[in-house]
């Protein structure tokens, strides 16, 4: 039969591979466009059950903010990689937390991965990004439940006193999450907390709780005593009296 | 803690607050001498005061209903688009027949008046959790819309505020007793035996939003909208009220709801686990469909219970086959069937009793955590597509790093609870 067509064989068979066409689209990708062409993506990262998989997705979705992508597309990819990605993703996420416009796209994968090189990277943004996104960095260490953290959090604290109080008295307060009451019950003795008595007795109720889950009854005591007789609210004061009285009881 | 790059300082919350304190010392110009001892009306040092924080379409239909009541007196609204504030503001001077209400773009303003005993949030989901964990610091009792949270773990922090502040808070899915109650209330006595199966109808999850957008009107406070959710362009498609899945409203968008999945599962996934006393814990398997043995979206209870996710199958239907589980007949618990509204007025009447009487309300922060929390699994499930395993004590996916990860999102900039 004659191949009137003039069509080459080889170029008919030629496959194209739909996830490498995906991710050509992604880089190309932004708001207002249609999502068909990237929405492979979507289901490649469902399937990707086994590391080998994860990790070659990653390396995909890191070239993408690694690049010259748009807002709307290194979103898409820091979504993507709250999912699939780990600590080979870090340091593409990392290079992102510095600017306040792409900050929370980083935070929204690494906060969830809650590794170590995840910890150590918002850790250090915090030393050296502006006041702009440092709450937001503080916010995610709190939100990581680890003692590696908690040192991180600890160490802001002391360290942006002088220089942006701001973040020191957000850092403090979000020590109310570990096990360590008494840096909080220092800050206040010491007067470091000073505008915000209601978030103040807020972490320490908080800090109460855990130091109580953990048997230590005796230190949660002692800062729920500390809100009773202190200058909070009556509402916080009326939280404290009741949790001291069902403590009694017990 | 809020956004403390836009805190309201010590200073300016104590003026506020000082403000608020003088003026509620000097009663009858609080509350003016038209609305004083009104016939039927007590007195407004006996009324509940009330800021109602999310004044757009549901805000306002929930707050009418409050307005009704004679026991209630609403304060201040508080809304970041300017037509809603207006609207709002309008509707309550009407009420009242004076400019009293003080109407406000930022809810924390509302939070340090010390004037104010009770908030109701009717904000898009996204804020939820957000507001209710503020109001509770800050004194208040809270009418929170269904659903509940965006997140499982908001949910929890939710909970835990209102159980650290000993406030009153109650979740506003009024159709688990008022629609479905009939159903509920034969399911709980046992005329229907043991349960075995329900199967639930309602839509499905939401989406991921990548709609393109420019420069918000003046009228919308564009940023404050977002609050905790990724920034992304305004467009009136992203935070409009309209209804549905259908790309056109904000219900339809992953970053500020659960989709159906949430919003009707509030009622009706709601109504099924209160029938069956199964509102304190959860499932312990969610299977999704795999278009074999699963038609639909399975969820496993330790007891045996199969409830299924059936959004083109019945209403809340209760499988029940009397027959087949002779000398298995269900024996409720006495507390499940004291459980119903308290006072007059539907599940808000409830709410103000409990505000009254310091006992927790019918659809307390705890149960309306949890029905969210089945939701929020579905949609996990639906996400992942396989099957997970929960542990309802833990609230966490067992050895599944990858499923606990969903349990959470981060919030933008300063915003946390």
């Amino acid at each position: 039969m004659v191949n009137n067509l003039n069509i080459q064989p080889s170029a008919v068979e030629e496959k194209v591979d739909p996830i490498a066409a995906a991710f050509a689209a992604l880089k190309k990708f932004d708001w207002g466009q249609d999502t068909g062409a990237i929405k492979t993506l979507d289901e490649a990262v469902v399937k990707a059950a086994d590391d080998k998989a994860k990790k070659a997705l990653s390396a995909q979705f890191c070239q993408v903010l690694d690049g010259e992508a748009s807002y709307a597309a290194k979103d898409y990819a820091c979504r993507q990689l709250s999912l699939v990605g780990g600590d080979e993703c870090v340091k593409s996420l990392a290079k992102l937390l510095p600017s306040e416009k792409t900050c929370h796209g980083a935070r929204y994968a690494l906060e969830r991965f809650g590794s170590s090189s995840a910890i150590q990277a918002l850790g250090k943004a915090l030393k050296e990004a502006g006041k702009g996104v440092r709450l937001s960095l503080v916010n995610s260490l709190k939100n990581i439940d680890s003692n590696e953290a908690h040192k991180v959090l600890a160490h802001a604290a002391v360290s942006f006193v002088d220089s942006d109080a701001e973040a020191s008295e957000a850092a403090t307060l979000a020590l109310c999450h570990f096990e360590d009451g008494q840096s909080l019950a220092q800050a206040y003795i010491d007067k470091k907390i000073s505008e915000d008595p209601i978030n103040f007795a807020d972490a320490v109720l908080r800090n109460s709780e855990v130091l109580l889950a953990k048997g230590k009854e005796k230190e949660a005591k002692k800062l729920l005593r500390m809100i009773k007789k202190g200058e909070f609210s009556e509402n916080a004061k009326q939280a404290a009296t009741s949790k001291l009285k069902a403590l009694k009881k017990k | 803690m809020s956004n403390q790059s836009k805190k309201i300082t010590r200073r300016k919350a104590l003026k506020l607050s000082g403000a608020t304190a003088g003026a509620a010392l000097a009663a009858p110009s609080l509350v003016p001498a038209s609305v004083f001892g009104a016939p039927g009306r007590p007195a407004p040092s006996e009324r509940i005061t009330m800021g109602v924080l999310g004044s757009g379409g549901r805000g306002k239909g929930v707050m009418r209903g409050f307005l009704n009541r004679p026991d209630v007196h609403v304060l201040a609204v508080c809304d970041v688009q300017k037509r809603n504030r207006d609207d709002a503001k309008r509707h309550v001077d009407g009420k009242y027949k004076n400019q009293d209400c003080k109407d406000y773009i930022d809810f924390r303003e509302i939070l340090v008046r010390k004037d104010i005993d009770t908030v109701l949030i009717a904000s898009p989901d996204h804020w939820h959790a957000i507001m209710a964990v503020e109001a509770c610091k800050h004194g208040k009792d809270v009418y929170c819309e269904k659903p509940l949270s965006l997140t499982i773990q908001e949910g929890r922090a939710m909970v835990d505020a209102a159980r650290r502040y000993n406030r009153m808070c109650s979740s506003g899915s009024q159709r688990v007793l008022g629609d479905y109650g009939k159903i509920c209330r034969r399911v709980q006595k046992g005329e229907l035996g043991q349960i075995q199966e329900v199967f639930v109808n309602i839509g499905g999850p939401p989406r991921h939003c990548y709609l393109g957008g420019g420069e918000a009107p003046a009228e919308v406070d564009w940023d404050r909208w977002l609050g905790p959710a990724p920034w992304a362009p305004y467009n009136p498609n992203r935070m409009s009220r309209a209804y549905g899945l259908g790309g056109k409203g904000w219900r339809t968008w992953h970053d500020y709801s659960g989709g159906m999945m949430t919003d009707w599962g509030g009622h009706k996934f709601g109504a099924a686990l209160f029938a069956m006393g199964l509102d304190e814990t959860g499932p312990t398997t969610i299977v999704p469909p795999d278009g074999k043995d699963h038609k639909y979206l399975t969820y496993i209870y330790e007891n045996g219970v199969h409830l299924y996710h059936s959004p083109n199958k019945g209403n809340v239907d209760f499988v029940a086959p009397k027959e087949k589980v002779a000398g298995l007949t269900w024996e409720p618990p006495k507390h499940l069937l004291e459980r119903d509204y308290k006072g007059s007025g539907g599940i808000q009447g409830d709410f103000i009793e409990s505000v009254k009487t310091r006992q927790r309300p019918f659809r307390d922060f705890e149960f309306a955590h949890r029905v969210a929390t089945v939701c929020h699994l579905g949609n996990i499930a639906y996400t992942l597509k396989r099957p997970l395993k929960w542990d309802p004590i833990k609230e966490e996916f067992p050895g599944d790093e990858q499923a606990n990860r969903l349990r959470w999102r981060p919030m933008r900039g300063s915003w946390s609870v």
